[in-house]
């Protein structure tokens, strides 16, 4: 659905210093899904997503849209392919002077639809995101999460297939931020929409997204399925991010009471989706006679699949110590052995 | 006592209506073209929808300018372009030229200030939805600063309102000739006063309408 193709932005600033803000960009996003762009503030996130409609004409590189190059269009041919691409945005940015109708109405406006059909599809629009009751309100009489609403509403009301979201719940509390990434879950299966959502929270990332791709200084540093960045992060940037939402530390408490004697080892299993249908623990105690103290446990979701960490003791001779965690590493589990405390 | 008043309110009557006659007029005239001129030295500023270094720049010099010339001798010096526009540079039609041609400027950079004021983010929305340069100006941006654009013209207004008086001194008809002519070449301080009075009068009523208008359009 969206392709890019090394993708590099350079900004002049005004003393002619040069901003590498993007460096050599290189991503494909699938019809149908939620992909999701995370990095730290100054990363390039926005600079990503403003090259994608072309409200930022990337320095070099290609950004197709269902095989159209836009970076070669001309500006009217931009305005039209944008009529097709739907963006939302942290400050929602809504018209002040229009109701929320007349917000809604704006992209079919300019599109030239006559006034029946807007009149229809300004409806349909703000009943999907459950604000047909506010339709003759003014922007500024709603509240953080309605006027989200209302931007998600004008975004879809020509009816887009792609949607692009610039942090749209950064501006807003934890409670409105799950009403509103549920909203995007919900057009995203009802709509088959394809959206792409930048943010600086992992949390996003873990409620919806399918895919993710980290972003740092400019570089894409790590990409792929959410499960797999969440449960075999590579690179440290994308570490910390993770560290917010699924902390694995050991929490202080279980790590006083942690008192190793003679040789163990600390590890930690995480597993994804259905437990395993082998008793993996009880068999690695039975075969290589180790001892498996548990410590800490776990069970978290990453979008709709469950995730599980275990911290155990293990204690043992070392051989077996050392067999024992290649079984496990044999099993369909991610073993990490922890540095001792 | 009744010959006072047969005498003094037909002029003062008369006085008044040339007055709101020149600076309506005036201040239409001023808008027609300042309104445009603003748009355009907004948007061809950098980074903004139509960005224009050489018309902006040629534009933002003119505009200054004209900005900096003292009203007195716009009045003065333009007086062969008013001549040329409407035969004569005596008389109220004749003082509507200086007045909306120095108002021009200071309406341009008017606009172009309420125009600024929009945040950046909602023009960059509907530029998102496809929205172009035309679509933008009309539907967003003179609709978004409305309310500040209002009370633009309120200033405009009054300003002239000011400025009508100083044209007036120079035979340009109006309570300002009024004022001149009775209040200070005839000692009669009664006109005078009264054109004051009437003059301060005008610009409070136009003042508060023009607010209350303002706080209606509000809707930020
Ligand atoms: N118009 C611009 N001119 C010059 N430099 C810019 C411009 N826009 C962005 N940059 C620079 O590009 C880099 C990336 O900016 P960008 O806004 O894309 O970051 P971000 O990841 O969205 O950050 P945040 O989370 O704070 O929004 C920053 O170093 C920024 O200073
Ligand atoms: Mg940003």
């Amino acid at each position: 659905m969206v392709k890019i193709e090394n993708l590099s932005k350079t900004f002049t600033t005004k003393d002619g210093k040069q901003i590498q803000a993007l460096e050599d960009i290189n991503m494909v996003i699938a019809e149908g899904e939620i992909f999701g762009i995370i990095g730290r503030s100054g990363a390039g996130k926005s600079t990503l997503v403003r090259c994608i409609n072309m409200l930022e004409r990337p320095t070099t590189g290609r950004v197709i849209i269902d095989g159209r190059d836009l970076t070669a269009y001309s500006d009217r041919q931009l305005r039209r392919a944008r009529q097709q691409i739907g963006m939302i945005f942290q400050h929602f940015n809504l018209f002040s002077a229009r109701n929320v109708a007349g917000n809604v109405a704006f992209p079919l406006e300019i599109a030239g639809q006559p006034r029946r059909v807007i009149q229809e599809k300004v409806k349909r629009s703000l009943a999907l995101v459950g604000l047909s009751d506010k339709a003759g309100h003014y922007p500024a009489e709603l509240s953080g999460g309605q006027k989200q609403r209302v931007g998600i509403a004008r975004a879809l009301a020509s009816e887009p297939r792609l949607l692009l979201c610039d942090e749209p719940t950064s501006a807003l509390d934890p409670q409105t931020t799950a009403s509103i990434l549920s909203l995007l879950r919900d057009i995203n299966k009802s709509l088959g929409l394809t959206i792409i959502i930048i943010t600086h929270e992992m949390q996003v990332i873990k409620e919806i997204c399918d895919r993710v791709a980290v972003l740092n200084q400019g570089r894409i540093v790590e990409a792929g399925s959410v499960l797999d960045i969440f449960t075999a992060p590579r690179h440290p940037v994308t570490r910390e991010l993770i560290k917010s939402v699924l902390d694995p530390s050991i929490p202080e408490q279980v790590l006083a009471g942690y008192n190793p004697a003679g040789t163990s080892l600390l590890v930690r299993l995480s597993f994804i989706g259905q437990s395993a249908g082998e008793p993996v623990i009880s068999r690695m105690i039975h075969e290589y006679n180790v001892q498996a103290n548990i410590l800490y446990g776990k069970i978290d979701h990453i979008k709709d699949t469950p995730f599980g960490t275990l911290t155990l003791e293990l204690s043992g001779q070392p051989d077996a110590l050392n067999a024992a965690v290649a079984f496990l590493q044999g099993k369909q589990l991610s073993i990490e052995v922890l540095e001792r405390p | 006592m009744s010959n006072w008043f047969d005498q003094i309110i037909p002029m003062v009557t008369m006085g008044t209506l040339e007055t709101l006659y020149m600076v309506f007029l005036a201040v239409f005239i001023a808008y027609l073209f300042g309104l445009p001129l603003g748009v355009i030295l907004l948007i061809t500023s950098e980074k903004h929808i139509k960005p224009c270094p050489p018309i902006n720049s040629i534009l933002g010099t003119i505009i200054n300018i004209g900005r900096s010339f003292p009203f007195i001798i716009l009045l003065i010096a333009i007086i062969p372009f008013t001549r040329l526009v409407v035969g004569t540079f005596i008389g109220t039609t004749a003082s509507i030229v200086p007045l909306s041609v120095g108002a021009i400027p200071f309406v341009a950079r008017l606009v172009e200030t309420s125009l600024r004021d929009i945040p950046w983010g909602v023009i960059e929305a509907a530029q998102s939805m496809g929205a172009s340069p035309w679509q933008i100006i009309i539907r967003v941006m003179l609709p978004e600063a409305t309310p500040s654009l209002v009370s633009g013209f309120v200033l405009t207004t009054i300003t002239l309102i000011g400025y009508s008086a100083m044209a007036g001194v120079v035979g340009g008809g109006g309570l300002g000739t009024l004022a001149y002519q009775y209040g200070f070449q005839r000692y009669q301080n009664d006109v005078m006063v009264i054109t004051v009075v009437i003059l301060i009068i005008l610009v409070q009523i136009i003042q508060v309408v023009g607010d209350r208008i303002v706080a209606r359009l509000s809707r930020r």
